[in-house]
């Protein structure tokens, strides 16, 4: 299993830092709008219905994005006293499986995502009439597909870097 | 045999080092395609929408709050003071910076509702101070990994606000119903370092006066007081347990920016940023795991399950503890949060099978499974603390407190009272 890494943002690439400061900023906006919520609630017995419902779809976009991140940071919890048994040849081989069964699962997952969004592309918020929900249901595909082109930029960067 | 693949597929994918969400997502999707070539008409896209509806829920959003509220406390130096305060009540008895440990977790267990938060910002203070007072490495480690479990067990907690969405139960009842348990536990991981201590001779630091005592705790009192305003809202039904996670933030936020000083504006976007990842972690493995759960329910696996159980025709305390024994041995070999997730939806018709309080159920599961994260070969605690401790893993004194915690769950088994007592008495059970 992996810990959580200290490394600072600055010493990672620039698309991890760009993806970071996007998913720290939908839950930056979470934690603003249930605190203005508490507000609105408490102080002017005011509570906005759509607040609730937007608040989950940030979070929602938030966690795929921070996935992304983990991602390309390697701090997804995995099991590794196997792999660690194995020596250098276990790490490798256990480094390309993950990379194929990751990119087979996302990019799966992510193809009828965008199905899912085209069914739903109709659909409003349950709160906000004529706002999309595609909004909510492109987390995941919009997510996934970053996650697989980040896997497959750095199979490729490994490859070339590797011979 | 298509729960044998479902199964199979995950355990040789986790064995190999994929990430426990990878493994499975891709142990579902194999499955999904393995029934359709079975002739079985399930479309597909039930995977991409799983993966969306398991966490599109309202006491979810609690988790990202609860943890950046605990990384804002974090960095606000709250888990100094409360260190500081631990050191200055337990720290001249013998093994006191062990004792310092465990009680130093408790109080963080006030703060934080993870237990790799705990291990992590607890070891990292006092791992190196006990190493250096001359406990041996493993030791150090060992208590680290076994008192962080009290972190999801006392409120806040991430595991109960997983199993509440889960399973519909109050996260405000699952809250209140840990207290007494987190505090047992602790008092029982005190003890077995009290025995240990003596027995090993560690050492002790001096005493300290009760006029520096009461200097530590009014320093550390914004600290100290925060679980108040986490639970009490939640108690007097002022607030909900999502609302109290953004309060227990602006409350981070005014103690670090305004009392203690020791953070600035300027630090807000690195704590978002490990906020936002390290609720991604288990939210993207909830999101995966739900896909998994459904197909284990598709084929029945709950029936087989209750089946079995029926099968041995034990009286409801036995089953319990029938229940343990085996959540236990699941502990061993699969990630806590993980077996969380697999095998509540299995479990839950035992509840009405037996008659078995809902609440007194949820504690057992959950404190058993946090048992499980320390337990090697697979315990992330374990692992977390041994990597800020710099110990192999082999060296880790971790059993004499695992049996301890044991201990207290078959006194949470046999005596129902020392959960559902306190939900009772306010009214939310």
């Amino acid at each position: 299993m992996t810990l959580h890494e200290e490394k600072p943002l600055a010493s990672e690439p620039r698309s991890t830092r760009i993806f970071t400061r996007v998913a720290s900023l939908f839950l930056a906006c979470a934690v603003v709008l249930m605190a203005a919520q508490v507000v609105l609630r408490f102080g002017f017995n005011r509570p906005q219905a759509w607040a609730e419902e937007v608040d989950r779809y940030l979070f929602i976009w938030s966690v795929y994005l921070g996935a992304l991140v983990a991602l390309q940071r390697g701090t997804h919890i995995r099991v590794t006293f196997a792999v660690d048994a194995m020596g250098p040849a276990g790490e490798a081989f256990s480094k390309w499986l993950t990379r194929i069964t990751a990119l087979g699962a996302f990019a799966f997952t992510a193809w009828h995502g965008y199905g899912l969004v085209l069914v739903n592309l109709e659909s409003e918020f349950y709160t906000i009439p004529g706002m999309p929900q595609a909004f909510f249901y492109l987390a995941a595909p919009i997510g996934l597909t970053l996650m697989s082109l980040s896997l497959i930029a750095e199979s490729i960067a490994d490859l070339k870097g590797g011979h | 045999m298509a729960i044998i693949l479902l199964f199979g597929a995950f355990a040789v994918l986790l064995l190999f080092g994929v990430p426990v969400a990878v493994a499975m997502l891709m142990a579902s999707i194999l499955n999904v395609l393995y029934l359709q070539a079975m002739g079985l008409p399930l479309p597909s896209v039930i995977v991409a929408e799983r993966m969306l509806s398991s966490i599109n829920s309202f006491p979810l959003l609690a988790v990202p709050f609860f943890i950046f509220a605990g990384v804002i406390m974090n960095r606000a130096g709250l888990t100094a003071q409360l260190v500081n305060v631990s050191r200055a009540f337990v720290g001249h008895f013998r093994g006191g910076t062990a004792q310092c440990n465990v009680l130093a977790s408790i109080f963080f267990s006030g703060i934080s509702g993870s237990a790799s938060a705990d291990a992590a910002a607890i070891g990292s203070m006092l791992i190196p101070s006990m190493k250096r007072e001359g406990y041996p490495p493993g030791f150090a480690v060992g208590i680290t990994a076994a008192s962080a479990t009290i972190g999801p067990i006392i409120p806040p907690s991430i595991v109960m606000i997983i199993y509440g969405t889960m399973t519909n139960l109050s996260i405000g009842a699952l809250f209140l119903a840990g207290v007494v348990p987190g505090v047992l536990i602790g008092a029982a991981l005190m003890v077995t370092v009290a025995l240990m201590s003596r027995a090993r001779g560690f050492p002790r630091l001096p005493r300290t006066p009760w006029r520096e005592r009461a200097c530590v705790c009014w320093r550390a009192l914004p600290a100290l007081f925060a679980p108040l305003i986490i639970l009490g809202g939640i108690i007097s039904g002022l607030y909900t347990a999502t609302e109290a996670g953004v309060i227990a933030c602006v409350y981070g936020l005014a103690v670090g920016l305004l009392v203690y000083r020791e953070m600035g504006v300027r630090d807000l976007p690195t704590l978002l940023a490990e906020a936002a990842e390290t609720t991604a972690i288990p939210v993207f493995i909830l999101a995966a795991a739900s896909i998994f759960g459904w197909l284990l329910t598709f084929h029945g696996f709950g029936r087989l399950v209750v089946g079995a159980f029926e099968s041995l025709s034990l009286p409801p305390t036995g089953m319990l503890l029938a229940l343990v024994v085996m959540l236990l041995v699941i502990g061993l070999f699969l990630e806590g949060l993980a077996a969380l997730i697999i095998f509540v939806p299995v479990f839950m018709p035992l509840i009405p099978a037996f008659g078995f309080d809902p609440l007194h159920f949820a504690l057992i599961i959950i404190v058993t499974i946090l048992i499980g994260t320390v337990t090697p070969p697979v315990g992330l605690q374990l692992y977390i603390a041994s990597a800020i401790g710099r110990t192999k893993l082999q060296e880790v004194v971790i059993w004499p407190f695992v049996f301890a915690m044991i201990a207290i769950v078959f006194l949470m088994v046999l005596v129902p009272g020392l959960t559902v007592f306190l939900p009772r008495l306010f009214g939310l059970a």
